[in-house]
């Protein structure tokens, strides 16, 4: 057996490589986040009955199969032609609600807020969670195990087991919950909105109070002026389980909106010699290239995002947070670091809603499934994941056996937009071939941070840790400089 | 009485070699008769991974790895807290590795386990989707479990 000394050396390389391309003038021309390869989802998923779907999609990866699991449930809902009773739906949605507020609180807590709370200066040593735990207090630390833990414990109660959920099956939920389930549900969604309140005054403190970071979210170095695409109820409020898809332009103005069945005639892809991953862009723009502005197709899906195409928040308190984020930032808001302000928001109006849904008198209904009657077809199911609007598509035989599948993960949405994010930050820091090697690895990191990627399932699959590798090429195309994180 | 010592299968188990933890899992699982021992299958990065081995005396992880040696070469890390781990599953853009979960823990106070150990099996170079693994890896697996077996059986296990 081979005995591992673990050092630097031992990381895994080759995972979120970011390749950047100079002129002759030692400029950037571009810059690209490159991600492994991982093939053969849609393959392995064919022949299989599409009620499997719902179970199977959630382990594309670890990070949001929650996610997954909702919106293969209501692709094959579509498939079937069937809708879940309102107990099945309101169920579905419960989980739903404390699934993202768990996702979101780690997210700015642990991974994308140190970079605010400490400082984007901060060398990276102290720029994380730990770093969060002495600045704010070691109650901090508590306060979010414990918050992942509520959410956890919610999806279980509802979803039959931790993190990897299988209740939601065509036609509804598989099981009820109890007057009990519902009460210990009740009490952790209540604790959870003091939580959210208690996040977003930690974001007010000590983000918006400090006059540096303001001018950091207010200035130009992460702003980018592209299309914003998101899900809202019929009253446009934002709506991660359900509703239609709602895209506004740079300046805010309506591009359209469509129901999950049309989103070919919105959304294409573009396919890069150098890239695995593909580039959605919104059809009716057109694809012209990685840059922002109103004639470009590149568009963006995050809390932000869903902040700028909808109406406002449907929960009063997240509301109250909403319109203070307009006040200060305007709408639609394009500075890519606003992007964890808004997870904030959606963090409290996650819980408001889980409390909302709880206390629903329909919720502990035992009427949770339609049975399908219909014979299956083609259906598409869409939901908003914690970073950007997830689509399945699936096709089957008569028999309900899968003949086509196809999936526009959350981070996939983001990747023309992240590569803008990623190029204007190269910019900021190599110009005319003098490289600031020092800072370079901080500014990318926090560029792509607040899309708050998971590489995990938009390349469908498991990466290694990103020890961020950044190649650095003339020219010629010829490897100048690599610098690793 | 509660197990204290906790055996992880870790990784995805449609994901090809990457299931290989799960497989080794389910084999000492197989091979146990012990209530002081707990065998889970987990698809986790290290955050969640650090939550499930609050209260364990002892865990072993056994995960699919990629350093780039042959595939089927067994790996051993002994202190997997100290240093940043290349192992599969313990870290990603979205997640702390199990090293910086570990010290976010133990910061907090949470019960976590004294000794941690990892055994990695070396994966074929590429990932694919499916059931079955590479056949250097299925011809790992009874040698990787027969290492999990022997540190199960040590002595010098923490008294209960």
């Amino acid at each position: 057996m081979q005995r591992i000394t673990i050092d630097p050396l031992t990381r895994l390389e080759g995972h979120g490589k970011i390749e950047i391309f100079l002129d002759e003038a030692g400029d950037v021309a571009n810059a690209y986040l490159q991600v492994p390869e991982l093939r053969g989802f849609e393959r392995f998923c064919v022949g299989r009955p599409v009620e499997e779907m719902p179970v199977l999609t959630n382990r594309i990866c670890g990070v949001c199969p929650e996610a997954h699991h909702m919106a293969a449930a209501k692709a094959a809902d579509a498939v079937y032609g069937v809708t879940p009773p309102p107990a099945g739906r309101k169920l579905r949605e419960l989980l739903y609600s404390a699934f993202f507020f768990a996702d979101h609180t780690t997210h700015f807590f642990i991974l994308g807020g140190p970079d605010f709370i400490m400082g984007p200066d901060t060398p990276v040593a102290e720029r994380n969670i730990l770093g969060v735990i002495r600045k704010v207090g070691l109650e901090i630390g508590g306060k979010v195990i414990q918050a992942r833990k509520y959410g956890h414990t919610t999806v279980e109660i509802i979803g039959g087991r931790k993190v990897h959920p299988c209740t939601a099956v065509p036609g509804g939920m598989t099981k009820a919950i109890s007057e009990e389930e519902r009460k210990e549900i009740e009490k952790m969604g209540r604790w959870a909105v003091e939580f959210g309140q208690f996040a977003l005054q930690v974001f007010h403190d000590m983000v918006l109070g400090n006059k540096e970071y303001l001018d950091l979210i207010l200035g130009d170095a992460y702003t980018h002026k592209t299309y914003y695409m998101g899900l809202v109820d019929a009253d446009n409020k934002v709506n991660f389980y359900d509703g239609k898809v709602r895209i506004v332009g740079p300046d805010g103005s309506l591009h359209g909106m469509y129901a999950a069945n049309d989103y070919t005639d919105w959304i294409a892809e573009r396919v890069e010699p150098w890239s695995y991953l593909k580039f959605p862009y919104l059809k009716k723009v057109g694809w012209k290239g990685f840059t922002d502005g109103a004639d470009s197709g590149v568009y963006m899906a995050t809390p932000l995002s869903r902040l700028n195409v909808s109406d406002g928040m449907a929960t009063p308190l997240a509301q109250a947070e909403y319109e203070k984020f307009v006040a200060t930032l305007g709408k639609p808001a394009h500075s890519r670091l606003a992007i964890h302000w808004a997870r904030l928001i959606e963090l409290l109006y996650a819980a408001e809603r889980w409390v909302e849904l709880a206390t629903d008198p329909e919720i502990t209904s035992p009427d949770v499934r339609v049975l399908p009657t219909e014979l299956p077809t083609e259906g598409v199911g869409i939901v908003e994941a914690p970073r950007g609007t997830l689509t399945h598509h699936y096709r089957t035989d008569q028999r309900g056996l899968l003949t086509m599948v196809n999936l526009v993960v959350g981070t996939t949405n983001n990747n023309a937009a992240m590569s803008l994010s990623i190029n204007k930050a190269a910019k900021s820091v190599i110009k005319a071939g003098t490289m600031v090697t020092e800072g370079l690895l901080n500014r990318i990191e926090m560029a792509y941070r607040a899309y708050d990627p998971c590489l995990g399932c938009a390349t469908h699959s498991l990466p290694g840790k990103i020890p961020l590798e950044v190649s650095i090429h003339d020219a010629s195309g010829a490897v100048i400089e690599v610098v690793r994180g | 009485m509660t197990a204290t010592t906790l055996v992880v299968g870790l990784g995805n188990p449609i994901l090809g070699d990457d299931g290989v933890g799960w497989r080794v899992a389910e084999r000492v699982l197989g091979r146990l008769d012990d209530p002081d021992v707990a065998v889970l299958c987990l698809s986790l990065g290290g955050l969640a991974l650090m939550e499930h081995l609050v209260g364990y005396r002892r865990v072993m992880i056994v995960d699919a790895m990629a350093t780039g040696a042959p595939a089927g070469t067994l790996h051993w890390l002994d202190a997997p807290d100290r240093g940043e781990l290349g192992v599969q599953h313990t870290a990603s853009v979205h997640d702390l590795s199990l090293a910086s979960a570990l010290a976010m823990g133990r910061e907090l106070g949470l019960d976590l386990p004294a000794e941690i150990r990892v055994v990695g099996i070396e994966a074929a170079p590429e990932f694919e989707f499916g059931e079955t693994l590479s056949e250097p890896v299925v011809r790992a697996v009874p040698e990787a479990t027969r290492v999990v077996m022997a540190w199960l059986d040590r002595q010098d296990r923490a008294p209960t």
